[in-house]
């Protein structure tokens, strides 16, 4: 897998993954996922668009990251998942938990302080 | 039995590590839409299949890596993969779903490869053998 990151405009945090979320996949990007969503960071956007595959351990990952900022009161959520990996987000309960937005505008305008 | 694959099903052998993660979903792939499964079918059984031998591969045989066996095949107007392990028996089927999460902080982390496959699949069954564990998916093929 591969990850990066950019820093956009009102301390925005857009993280970037691209490829298969399973077991050699996460491995390959969960301890910068950690780190990309490390305090100070409050607004964060992970952009799901080239994953191609999601499974269980990637969603672990996922959750472990939006636990972090969400505890240091920051906002996270997550933008363009395909059909497959918004089913299985939504089966799995993640959307109730970080929203999913298909917009990239309204994503980042979500992590935004109110 | 309408559970049980007939002897044209398709095999593959696998050891449990987490390089067989790869060729396992692709050869579910190949298979599956040779048997006439949609894409969304294909992708919810290459799914359950990743989080069956991820389980495996971290938990099915401590000290030593498990051997695996898949057979694909039609059952009826649906597809059943059947996945075998000589591990110690185990039926995940078993284990009880987590519960919803009222918040994030509330989240707890685990039990969602169980959760997915029983919410994707059309119906799970587990029996133990003489020689192992046996699961078995049957997904819709549309």
């Amino acid at each position: 897998m591969n990850i990066s990151d950019e820093l956009l405009s009102e301390g925005i945090h857009r993280i970037r993954l691209a490829g298969r979320m399973d077991m050699a996949g996460t491995q390959q990007i969960e301890i910068k996922l950690s780190g990309m969503t490390a305090s100070p960071r409050k607004a964060v956007v992970i952009d799901l668009e080239e994953v191609t595959f999601l499974a269980s351990i990637g969603i672990r990952s996922l959750l472990m990251a939006a636990k972090g900022v969400h505890g240091r009161g920051g906002k996270i959520v997550l933008v363009g998942a395909s059909p497959m990996i918004r089913k299985v987000l939504e089966t799995a309960g993640l959307d109730t938990l970080i929203p999913l937005f298909d917009d990239v505008a309204a994503a980042q305008a979500a992590v935004v302080s109110s | 039995m309408a559970e049980a694959l007939g002897d044209e099903a398709q095999c593959l052998d696998l050891r449990g590590e987490v390089s067989a993660l790869r060729p396992m979903s692709d050869w579910i792939r190949s298979k599956a839409l040779e048997l006439g499964a949609s894409e969304e079918a294909v992708a919810a059984l290459e799914l359950c299949a990743n989080e069956l031998l991820s389980n495996i591969i971290e938990h099915g045989s401590p000290g030593r890596q498990a051997r695996v066996q898949l057979r694909l095949g039609r059952l009826g107007g649906q597809l059943g993969l059947e996945v075998r392990d000589d591990g110690p028996a185990f039926d995940p089927l078993a284990v009880d779903p987590p519960a919803p999460a009222a918040g994030l902080a509330e989240a707890r982390i685990g039990g969602l490869g169980v959760h997915l496959t029983r919410s994707l699949m059309a119906r799970c069954l587990y029996r133990r053998s003489a020689e192992g564990n046996i699961l078995t998916l049957i997904a819709d093929t549309v």
